[in-house]
């Protein structure tokens, strides 16, 4: 495919450094959403911990102490689950953007014949 | 303070404004990028010319009368030995590839006849003018294209953040200033 009007390569750098950038905003909130799932995570690891201590401890936590230490496990990990849907609902048109400008990209440079991963 | 508030409101509305009119012309040439995209469909999609329709006709048709023949290349065929006759006729062949082997040469007249009939007094699109119409359209798409990325780029100087279409044609989103419009 020719161009029958003149071209600026240098639009490509612009392109490249808005690929970047939305690269850079995909990564972050994907990093949240991992770091949101961390948390979580560990919070289920403490509620199955509570649940299977069968040893002293859990015998000499009284049961009222033992559902209120649960229910507040279980508000926490609500909320975290809460927040990673938020997170993820956000995160999904950055990562919706960052693919389609890297597609833009990549057609444009192998258009002028640049490698698109350099 | 009053004086500064109004100001900023007004920015906020100019701004507003700018913001509107930059995404209705935009909304706008994607429809009509849209539109020309589907009408290069549509082209693709025209019949054939009409002497073009019959000539692929006539060549399945022969085709067509040639492999019977090779199943029921006899008049015999027709027929089966006396030992054979039962109560009903039960030939060698089936019927249609003794019929296509016997009278293939009106099978063919006649398919050709039918595809001249269901074209009527329309003569088709030739090669030709279907590659006129194609660069025509690819004309028109690319100076769409043009003038979406002249309203992209005047909203990115604007300080406006405007997405480019996935599939965004290079040449337009490579273009030098001086070809935009």
């Amino acid at each position: 495919m020719k161009s029958p009007h003149p071209l600026d390569p240098g639009r490509l750098d612009a392109l490249r450094e808005q690929r970047a950038a939305s690269r850079a905003a995909s990564s972050a909130a994907q990093d949240k959403i991992r770091e949101i799932h961390r948390q979580r995570s560990l919070v289920e690891r403490d509620i199955g911990l509570l649940w299977a201590d069968t040893t002293q401890n859990r015998r000499a936590m009284d049961s009222r102490e033992m559902n209120a230490k649960l229910a507040e496990l279980e508000l926490k990990k609500s909320a975290l689950t809460e927040e990673m849907k938020e997170a993820t609902a956000k995160a999904d048109p950055v990562t919706e953007r960052a693919q389609s400008i890297g597609t833009l990209y990549r057609s444009c440079a192998e258009f002028l014949g640049v490698d698109p991963n350099a | 303070m009053r004086e500064m508030t109004a100001s900023i409101a007004k920015t906020l509305s100019n701004a507003r404004s700018v913001s509107n009119v930059i995404g209705d012309s935009l909304a706008q040439i994607r429809s009509q990028i849209d539109d020309l995209k589907f009408r290069r469909d549509e082209i693709e999609a025209l019949p054939v010319a009409a002497e073009v329709a019959v000539d692929r006709a006539e060549k399945w048709a022969e085709r067509e009368v040639a492999q019977a023949r090779q199943a029921a290349p006899t008049p015999s065929y027709f027929s089966v030995s006396q030992k054979m006759w039962a109560e009903v006729y039960m030939p060698n062949c089936e019927p249609g590839a003794i019929l296509l082997a016997y009278m293939g040469e009106a099978f063919v007249e006649s398919v050709k006849m039918q595809v001249k009939a269901a074209y009527g007094d329309d003569r088709g699109t030739t090669e030709k003018q279907r590659l006129g119409l194609l660069a025509q359209n690819d004309a028109e798409i690319l100076a769409a294209e043009l003038a979406e990325e002249a309203i992209v780029r005047h909203a990115e100087r604007q300080g406006f953040k405007i997405d480019r279409r996935r599939d965004a044609d290079p040449r337009a989103v490579l273009a030098h200033e001086s070809a935009l419009p």
